[in-house]
Formats: C-alpha cells, sequence, structure tokens
C-alpha cells in the first residue's frame, strides 16, 4: 500500500475527537482545502481554523467506502457523519488529495452542499462569491 | 503511475472513452456501457435506474447540451471501482460554466453497475428548471 494512502486512512481515524493542531500537521505550509465551489482554506492558519469549526460537530463518523492512490494522489469516498444543532447529517463525500512528499498540498472535497450544515450554522466558508 | 491489473485498466480505460463520448453523444452507444439494472445516481437527486431511464437521460443530456466537453482530469482504478475528478465545460442559457465533479463508478465485469456523480446543488438548481420533476421527487 502507497504511504500516502496510509496517511490519508490516518487523518480519517482522527476525524471523530479533532485537535486542529495535530490535524494540521497533515499539511504542507501553503496547502489548501476546497470544498468545491466554496471558498478555499488557503494556508495551514486557515486549515487550523477550518478543523476548530469541525471539532465543533458531534457525535463525527467518517466511513470510507473506498480509497485508491498512488505516491502522488488519494482518491476517498466516505460517509461524513455528524451532529450539529440537535439534527442529525449524512452526507456522501468524495475527495481528492494531492501529496507533495508526506504532507497533503490539496484536499478538494466533492458533495452536495444543501445536505450539509449552513454555513451562517457552522461558520465554515460559503459557496464561492457569497461573501458579502 | 499505479500498476493495474488488465481488468482494472480496462475499466479505467472505458470511463475515459465514456467521457470523451460525452463531446458527441450518442446515447445507445453509452447507455450499453451500463448493466440492465445500472444506476446513474447524482448525489443530490433520485438515482436513475436501469437503462430505459438512462437512455432517456442520455437523450436529454444530448438534446440540452450540445456544447459539452468533460475534460476527464484523473481516474483512478481499484478492483470494480474507478474513481474519477472533471470538469465539465457547458453552455446553458447563453452563459458557459466549468462544474467540478467527482464520480465513483462501480463495475460488474466490463459493465457500469452504478456510477455515483457528486455535484454541488449548484448544479441541481441549474437542472431544476429544466429537469423540475427530477428535482421535485427528489425533495
Amino acid at each position: 500500500m502507497n504511504r500516502t494512502v496510509t496517511v490519508v486512512e490516518e487523518l480519517y481515524s482522527k476525524f471523530a475527537a479533532i485537535d486542529p493542531d495535530e490535524l494540521v500537521e497533515y499539511f504542507t505550509e501553503n496547502a489548501y482545502v476546497q470544498p468545491v465551489m466554496k471558498d478555499p482554506y488557503q494556508g495551514r492558519e486557515e486549515i487550523r481554523r477550518m478543523f476548530g469549526l469541525w471539532a465543533n460537530f458531534g457525535n463525527v463518523a467518517t466511513p470510507l467506502r473506498n480509497i485508491v492512490g498512488n505516491d502522488r494522489v488519494v482518491f476517498t469516498e466516505w460517509l461524513d457523519e455528524s451532529d450539529f444543532g440537535g439534527k442529525h447529517y449524512a452526507v456522501p463525500c468524495v475527495g481528492v488529495f494531492e501529496f507533495e512528499g508526506d504532507k497533503i498540498a490539496a484536499w478538494r472535497l466533492y458533495y452536495d452542499s444543501a445536505a450539509e450544515v449552513s454555513s451562517e450554522q457552522s461558520g465554515l466558508n460559503a459557496r464561492q462569491g457569497a461573501k458579502s | 503511475m499505479p500498476t493495474y491489473t488488465d481488468e482494472e485498466e480496462r475499466r479505467r480505460q472505458i470511463v475515459i472513452e465514456m467521457h470523451k463520448a460525452f463531446s458527441d453523444i450518442d446515447p445507445d452507444a453509452l447507455t450499453d456501457l451500463f448493466t440492465d439494472d445500472g444506476v446513474v445516481h447524482m448525489v443530490m437527486l433520485d438515482p436513475i435506474e436501469g437503462r430505459d431511464a438512462i437512455h432517456a437521460m442520455m437523450v436529454r443530456w444530448r438534446d440540452d447540451y450540445p456544447n459539452i466537453h468533460s475534460e476527464l482530469l484523473k481516474a483512478f482504478a481499484d478492483g470494480e471501482v474507478v474513481l474519477t475528478e472533471w470538469i465539465d465545460h457547458y453552455d446553458w442559457l447563453g452563459k458557459r460554466y466549468d462544474i467540478p465533479i467527482m464520480g465513483v463508478v462501480d463495475f460488474r465485469g466490463d459493465k457500469i453497475r452504478s456510477w455515483r456523480i457528486f455535484v454541488d446543488r449548484i448544479m441541481a438548481d441549474m437542472v431544476g428548471g429544466q429537469y423540475p420533476d427530477i428535482v421535485t421527487s427528489a425533495s
């Protein structure tokens, strides 16, 4: 198995109890996380902020349905389950990780944003161009 | 590049060719890629099940998106699964769109059993103007 796949599996194993400082170490200094169609989280400080917001979600589970990759790219498919504001969410997601060495340089996430907690509630980035 | 078995590489090539074929859609040929109980599921809508429904969907795509180009960025195979990332470029009501999408293609042998398409609701909003029956049934 590629080292990159092992790193991504390890990352997913930590989403149930998020430590932003720990998780941001998986990323390069200039990395970005891009929920597609939304504004990206560019750089480690923004990614740490994103993980801090993710930590507000309860009962998080991210079971992987598929994971495949090579030494530079990893594809994932998972169900993103969580509780927020008294509601349970289960959002099917897929993602692409691009690596530089052992670190993640880019993570693009694809899902239906209408199925997740609204940006107004969560504080997470909104759809591109939606900022006032 | 990953090392693929002959079967994995064949399935990967089927998906690569499928994306090329969207620039000049032949509904019969594209439908033939699927098993009789094949499913196309845009995750924000109800799944489209069976060859007749898939054929009807291909006809709509052919008629409604004459200028589409499906730019495949990546395609990885693993056993009977092929995962893809691509950008659909097309015109809609006089405006050009470039929509990033990912897909998961499950094969049964050399036929597609299911194709899950992960696209944001913004696209559903757009097709909703044309496919209100699908959107309504999924809401």
